[in-house]
């Protein structure tokens, strides 16, 4: 027996698919503006079995994975330091609150002035994009560990390094994957911004451009298709690869909160 | 009331209020006002005489119709092809290419008839590249879009030096001219610009820039840059499409003669010097004509490159 919350999403996907098909079939709506999902999903099948779709996956989220990487060692170098240094914790924060509220795309005309239309220039704008949020969380969640811990670690006289690896890191490490969420949030949407506006940026393309190019082509089946498969790498990275309590189990960390 | 009874209502309602938006989009018929759409560039200048002098106006004043004349200008041809779908525009000024993908793809629409020829070029500035075979995986091409005329032109060269027309196809970079110039000026040598009058000129002068590619030399005839379409809904108000025709004519001829006061106002508005603007004339690095070349050569090329699913006739491309 399905659950009810099941029973709903599927009663409403089911009410989506219909409308669709009665504004594809019955609507007065060319089918260059409103494809059938029939063709949609041949579309999808047809750019799956080119590998145009697979490859162009793979390519945006590794340059978002290796954007958040970065991101993640400088957010944890610039967080740990401004435990111990106030000069380092207060120009963090200072650029926090200064860098955060630009989104990437808005910075990238001028980036591209100064890197020009190149790899550089695009991991740039993502790890500009990711870096803030993970900032904010991680600068938050030591700065608890660390007064929820001072005393322990000054009576015990914990050295450095063991301190962060028995007490920061483990205290952490839920504050790290909702810092890796909000930054693969939008990491994602500016890599697919930045691809849609400016075309390619870098040696390969990725689901923004394929998207772009499908509109250029006038192959709206294509264009949905893509929006598609950027809805379900959304939804994997989102709501599975990054939830803290799935990773748990396998890292076997204690929870210090 | 049950689940399946709610489903019901609600798929019924969603019907009614589908074939009212199908009533709606019936009432179109009546023209009120045309719109008219081009890009940026020289290529349009025809367009921007008959703004300056209401030609369309008094065309249509002439055939006592009542009409009121929008002008807009869109960054790339896809957008004029769109506005067309949802019926917001009348008439629209695009590559060939990009209205051969329209036509393959079900639009209803043909050519009214040619707008200019253009020199249009890919410039580099890389010291090492003096032919395509010189360019590296690490080159990139910046034109306005992919299926763009120079996107066409660039795959015609790719094919007859190289062997294959899709070689750069993972190379391109999409802005529109005004920001691949910016781009071209500030990016490193490794960033090609494919484009055309005035942003050609505005590309050379960077240090180092020169051309190795121009577009008739990738079609190997004369070709026409910019064509007016049309969908078959205004050519069959016929008082209208006349009207424009006519209007459309008188501009290219007024161009063709190219007086002092036409050159004034033309480097006005593109603001380039007007001895430059002059030598472009003179030196037909861009020339307008009604008369519409190279459609054969576009439709069969397309069609190998599997961008058009049939070769397209003349007739099946231009309305008279």
């Amino acid at each position: 027996m399905l659950k009810k919350p099941v029973v709903y999403r599927l009663f409403f996907i089911s009410i989506l698919i219909i409308i669709w098909e009665l504004a594809a079939h019955f609507g007065p709506y060319p089918d260059a503006l409103f494809p059938s999902l029939v063709a949609v999903v041949k579309r999808l099948g047809m750019l799956v079995m080119e590998e145009a779709l697979l490859l162009k996956a793979l390519n945006s989220i590794s340059i978002v994975l290796i954007g958040m990487i970065i991101s993640a060692l400088i957010a944890l170098t610039l967080s740990l330091l401004g435990i111990y240094l106030p000069f380092i914790k207060e120009n963090t924060k200072l650029l926090n609150s200064v860098a955060s509220p630009l989104p990437g795309i808005a910075l990238l005309p001028i980036v591209i002035l100064w890197l020009g239309l190149t790899s550089k220039a695009m991991m740039l704008i993502m790890v500009h994009a990711m870096l803030w949020p993970m900032v904010t969380t991680l600068t938050l969640a030591l700065e608890r560990v660390h007064f929820k811990y001072l005393r322990l670690i000054k009576v015990f006289k914990i050295p450095f390094w063991r301190r962060i690896s028995t007490i920061y890191l483990p205290g952490i490490i839920n504050d790290v994957f909702a810092g890796f969420e909000i930054a693969w949030s939008r990491g994602w949407r500016t890599l697919l911004s930045v691809e849609m506006i400016f075309g390619i940026v870098g040696s390969h393309s990725g689901l923004g451009w394929l998207i772009y190019e499908r509109r250029m082509y006038m192959d709206t089946a294509g264009m949905l298709a893509g929006l598609i498969a950027i809805a379900v790498c959304g939804v994997l990275f989102e709501s599975v690869l990054f939830k803290a309590k799935r990773w748990e189990v396998f890292i076997g960390t204690t929870n210090l909160h | 009331m049950s689940l399946q009874k709610r489903f019901l209502v609600i798929v019924l309602l969603i019907m009614v209020l589908i074939s009212q938006s199908g009533c709606a989009s019936e009432k179109h018929n009546e023209i009120t006002q045309i719109v008219i759409a081009d890009q940026f560039g020289l290529a349009y200048a025809p367009l921007e005489i008959m703004k300056a002098y209401s030609f369309l106006e008094e065309e249509l004043l002439n055939a006592d119709l009542n009409v009121e004349v929008v002008w807009q200008k869109f960054g790339n041809t896809t957008a004029i092809r769109e506005a067309m779908l949802t019926g917001d525009l009348d008439v629209g000024f695009v590559g060939i290419p990009p209205f051969l993908i329209g036509l393959d793809n079900g639009m209803d629409w043909k050519i009214i008839g040619g707008l200019s020829e253009s020199q249009v070029s890919l410039i580099t500035k890389d010291p090492s590249v003096n032919d395509l075979g010189d360019l590296s995986m690490e080159h990139r091409i910046i034109l306005p879009q992919p299926g763009s005329i120079q996107h066409v032109l660039l795959q015609m060269a790719a094919e007859s030096q190289l062997g294959d027309f899709a070689a750069f196809d993972n190379q391109l970079v999409a802005l529109s001219h005004p920001d691949g110039v910016v781009a071209f000026e500030s990016g490193d040598s490794e960033q090609l610009h494919f484009t055309a009058p005035p942003y050609i000129s505005k590309d050379l002068n960077v240090n180092g820039a020169r051309t190795i590619l121009e577009g008739k030399d990738s079609v190997g005839e004369d070709y026409t840059f910019i064509v007016g379409i049309c969908q078959r809904e205004f050519y069959d108000q016929k008082a209208f499409y006349e009207a424009f025709k006519s209007a459309l004519r008188r501009s290219i001829e007024e161009i063709q003669l190219g007086s002092d006061e036409i050159l004034t106002l033309l480097s006005e508005i593109y603001e380039i010097p007007k001895d430059e603007l002059k030598a472009d004339l003179r030196e037909k690095t861009i020339s307008f004509s009604e008369e519409v070349k190279g459609l054969d050569r576009f439709s069969e090329f397309m069609f190998k490159t599997g961008t058009l699913s049939k070769v397209f006739s003349v007739e099946e491309l231009v309305w008279e």
